[in-house]
């Protein structure tokens, strides 16, 4: 197992810094070139009008996943060295809430927030402020929240481990939702523009 | 249909009616993918994931602490992104990510045209309305990413793709509380 | 077969790789606990021979008084042999226990005990799990009390090395050891080591271990 790279010392934190930087241009490019810096598409996900969100993360969870288990597989990767957060059930439930009301309402999420300002949005300047702002009353109000903020600690786990399921039961599983998803996805895309299209193509 | 056709905007046929789309975006399986290699090199060279809310927070945390040191340095939430002091806390991984990927996304603005000044809305709103909602909507994410550890970088796709269940959990009530959310300020967007 | 599935578009295509790949991965091991292991024989027996797997007991005695402790210690004794004395910052790791143990691949990790063969199993079961930096601690806990925690002056002792054991008696003291006066037949095999309970009052530096955020 030579990999993660860093992990086993082959360069230090000053060239991970670098590594972070050409990283994060891909992830910046992949995200613009896919629509991800207008936050209108963004929203409209909500409205069943453009699906993008849905098939563009769940086709990248299940490609990061499949080749992170594939590659631990054939011992390239040492899945144990890479970082897994701990899971805080109730704390990370009620964040994702709020986090997704603040999506839909302001429209963006702060890595899709740095396209936008990246391509010129004024609008997610805006809500870059305005994240600024929520990560400092968070802030002011922790030690008001610890108790809630640590509740419901289950460690480091995982869907394989809390649900007893074999990893690559679970592997298959997330592909099989991912595909039946996608073929939803993709008709009710059709049925909605044959529907906007007033039936010329009947 | 040939692989030219499908990688155009075939997909995109039903967001033309919005005139104001701009064309040639990629298809978005293809973005996916895409996305999930850049997220697995991550894995590969760094044994670990994206992120984005981590370093808006680190900027909070300097912030607060060039205007109130000992405020800051007594909070444990500050303190945990200011370090030990034995290096500027913006030597941060995921700061750097953020300043890739704020480049990435222009230079592929860039390349196809898209960068302009501009403000994204609905046809039915005031730029003024606009403008709040976006600063009430980024206050609610900045502070619901802090109390979920993440946001839909870091918690969603890194989590995701480990299978972690806390960013499972975190990733369906995201789109929960959007779509439960989306009748009530569809006037913003529709 | 093959041309059908060349016909199909693109999407599909991929959507039926990804079942495939899906189907395929069930026969993998859990990739966390995993209880198989590949060695590769020609590097363990060259790294056998070549005897580069071993740490000093001056050294770790240093590294332990100068709080740089940046390495795993473990200790392959039983439970009660290790609550009755272990070196400081050591930790009981019978081997039966070192499959399903917390220790990481990219750790450097310090065996001792008081058995060689105990000791050896112990190298050879990690190097076989791929850990990257498994050294034994050379002449084990024997060695460890003879030389830092009961250091002695041999017969005939040169200055340099009445000098040596000056030092060696400050580094027993902190131990919580006693330097011996007098001089100890260097031709005796079995030395009976004087009686060590665990001493209650090292004060050791903890260096600030900085930890490094990886979440988002």
């Amino acid at each position: 197992m030579i990999a993660p790279f860093f992990k086993f010392g082959y360069f230090n934190s000053e060239i991970g810094l670098l590594v972070a930087f050409i990283i994060g241009i891909g992830f910046g490019f992949f995200l613009e070139r896919g629509g991800f810096g207008s936050a209108r598409l963004l929203a409209a996900q909500f409205y069943f009008t453009d699906m993008r969100v849905f098939k563009v993360m769940f086709t990248a969870i299940v490609t990061a996943m499949v080749g992170l288990f594939y590659l631990s597989w054939i011992g390239f990767v040492d899945l144990s060295l890479v970082y897994l957060g701990d899971t805080y059930l109730l704390p990370q439930a009620v964040g994702g809430l709020i986090l997704g009301i603040g999506f839909v309402i302001g429209g963006y999420c702060p890595g899709t927030s740095g396209v936008a300002i990246a391509t010129g949005r004024l609008d997610a300047i805006v809500y870059s402020l305005g994240g600024f702002f929520g990560i400092f009353v968070f802030g002011e109000l922790f030690p008001y929240m610890t108790n809630f903020y640590y509740s419901t600690h289950l460690g480091k786990e995982n869907l394989p481990s809390f649900f007893d399921i074999n990893y690559g039961l679970v592997i298959l599983l997330v592909i099989l939702i991912a595909v039946a998803g996608f073929t939803a996805v993709e008709w009710g895309e059709k049925v909605m523009a044959k529907k906007r299209s007033g039936g010329e193509n009947a | 249909m040939s692989i030219k056709e499908w990688f155009s905007h075939h997909h995109e046929d039903n967001v033309k009616e919005h005139a104001l789309y701009p064309k040639h975006y990629w298809n978005s399986y293809l973005v996916g993918m895409g996305l999930g290699l850049v997220l697995l090199s991550a894995f590969v060279i760094m044994g670990r994931g994206l992120g984005a809310s981590g370093a808006l927070s680190t900027v909070v945390a300097v912030s607060v602490n060039e205007v109130a040191p000992s405020h800051a340095k007594g909070n444990a939430f500050y303190e945990g992104y200011l370090g030990d002091g034995t290096q500027s806390p913006l030597k941060d991984w995921l700061v750097f990510e953020v300043l890739g990927l704020i480049v990435g996304g222009f230079i592929s603005g860039a390349i196809a045209g898209r960068n302009k000044i501009a403000i994204e809305k609905g046809p039915n709103i005031t730029k003024k309305k606009r403008f709040i909602f976006a600063f009430i909507g980024g206050s609610l994410m900045g502070f619901g990413a802090k109390m979920a550890r993440g946001c839909t970088s870091g918690q969603g796709l890194t989590g995701g793709a480990m299978l972690n269940l806390g960013s499972w959990a975190f990733l369906l009530s995201v789109f929960a509380g959007a779509y439960a959310t989306a009748y009530f300020v569809r006037r913003q967007w529709i | 077969m093959l041309k059908y599935f060349a016909n199909l578009p693109v999407r599909k295509r991929v959507g039926i790789l990804g079942i495939f790949l899906g189907i395929l991965a069930i026969f993998a091991k859990d990739p966390y606990h995993n209880s198989e292991a590949a060695i590769n024989v020609k590097e363990i027996a060259a790294s056998s021979v070549r005897n580069v797997n071993e740490i000093g007991v001056k050294d770790l005695a240093d590294w332990i008084i100068a709080g740089k402790v940046d390495y795993r210690l473990l200790d392959l004794r039983s439970k009660k042999e290790f609550d009755k004395y272990h070196i400081p910052t050591s930790e009981c790791m019978p081997v039966n226990k070192i499959p399903e143990s917390d220790l990481r691949r990219n750790e450097k990790i310090y065996l001792y005990s008081n058995n060689q063969v105990v000791e050896s199993q112990a190298w050879f079961l990690m190097k076989a799990m791929d850990y990257k930096s498994v050294s034994i601690l050379d002449g084990g806990l024997e060695k460890w009390k003879r030389e830092i925690l009961f250091p002695s002056l041999p017969v005939n002792a040169t200055n340099s090395q009445k000098a040596e054991f000056e030092k060696m008696k400050e580094v027993s003291k902190f131990f919580g050891g006693h330097p011996q006066n007098g001089v100890v037949k260097s031709s005796s095999s079995k030395m009976i080591m004087p009686k060590i309970n665990m001493p209650t009052k090292i004060v050791l530096k903890h260096s600030k271990k900085k930890k490094k955020r990886e979440g988002c």
